[in-house]
């Protein structure tokens, strides 16, 4: 049981998940006291980021060195005209400051990457990996890994989205870099195109399941739940098997598909750590 | 059993026993390379249901029912 204590102010404005058996006020609790962090502020990240500052997330850490463009605006939600050129981490602490004055919001402009990964995800209690290309992506996953932190996975091309929960805790499923092993995706949103509701599916399932996990992770401030087995997660019920599985929709087709995901055996980022 | 019967993305099609998913690949026109190192156009392929890491498809034999599907990953956000 969580020993924060919920305001009058917090049982109002989460009223609507609170109603929810995997939230309710002890998964609420947890929330406040949750800490995550958020690699990318576009299409996923700008709605990532809304969602969890709306869901009253103790504190969030947004990554990002981009500005606004106009091409942007269609698909990432926090940006309007007024913010072209602004910096997309200073544009989403006004917008987010609005929607939740009681998150701690804290922003690195920076561009996530091997040297500075490792101490931007420090302390967090899970990571939201929404950047857009598979250097930043194997990067993310690698400090996952290390610091054994829960990383939830989104991505999106033209009508189709891709999402993975993946916990690093050694079990059995496999990494990110097991499913690209000697793959390379030359890919992004500016050659292949992007339809905004498609990566906004993309988005709201990720916020989804990091929203439902945090619930269900009582931690205590500072404390990495899967680094330490004292505070492993307790089980939820929506959220207990989509661990290592690779999903897939075409938005389009409506097709949805999910796949395991093994551990490769000679995996360099995550075999090692076992 | 001169023939088998495999489904790929949900379309049934026949080859010889004990075909490597690397060789079955590149005889449906999805690779058109086997000897290049690394996959270029983020193609994966799982099988019966669990991704198959692509080192594996050399040595990954199929046999009568299996299941290969072959999707493309994307990285875009």
């Amino acid at each position: 049981m969580n020993n924060v204590d919920l305001s009058s102010d917090d049982i109002s404005r989460y009223s609507r998940q609170l109603l929810l058996d995997d939230i309710d006020e002890t998964g609420q609790a947890n929330i406040k006291q949750a800490y995550a962090v958020v690699i990318g502020l576009g299409g996923l990240g700008s709605l990532v980021a809304r969602y969890l500052v709306g869901a009253g997330i103790g504190k969030v850490l947004l990554v990002d060195s981009d500005t606004v463009e106009k091409s942007n605006i269609h698909r990432q939600v926090l940006f309007n005209q007024d913010h072209i050129g602004q910096h997309k981490t200073q544009a989403s602490y006004a917008q987010l400051r609005l929607v939740n004055p009681y998150t701690q919001i804290e922003l690195a402009e920076n561009q996530a990457n091997s040297s500075n990964l490792p101490s931007l995800i420090s302390g967090a209690h899970c990571v939201l990996d929404c950047s857009d290309n598979i250097t930043t992506r194997k990067a993310i996953n690698a400090a996952c890994v290390n610091q054994r932190t829960a990383l939830f996975i989104a991505a999106a091309s033209q009508y189709s989205w891709q999402a993975i929960n993946l916990r690093c805790n050694g079990s059995d499923s496999g990494c990110y870099a097991c499913l690209l092993a000697q793959t390379t995706v030359q890919e992004d949103c500016m050659s292949q195109g992007i339809l905004g509701p498609v990566v906004g599916m993309a988005a709201c399932f990720q916020a989804t399941q990091a929203l439902l996990y945090l619930a269900s992770t009582n931690v205590e401030s500072g404390v990495n739940p899967e680094a330490n087995p004292s505070a492993e997660p307790k089980a939820n019920s929506e959220t207990q098997n989509t661990w290592g599985k690779y999903y897939i929709m075409n938005a389009a087709t409506a097709q949805f598909q999910s796949f395991s995901l093994p551990a490769y055996k000679h995996c360099e980022v995550c075999q090692c750590h076992k | 059993m001169s023939q088998i019967s495999i489904s790929i993305n949900g379309t049934q099609v026949t080859c010889a026993p004990n075909t490597s998913v690397l060789a079955f690949l590149t005889t449906q026109g999805l690779i058109q390379d086997i000897s290049q190192d690394m996959i270029q156009n983020g193609m994966a392929v799982a099988k019966n249901g669990s991704i198959l890491a692509k080192p594996l498809w050399a040595n990954s034999s199929l046999q009568h029912n299996d299941k290969l599907d072959v999707f493309t990953l994307v990285a875009g956000g």
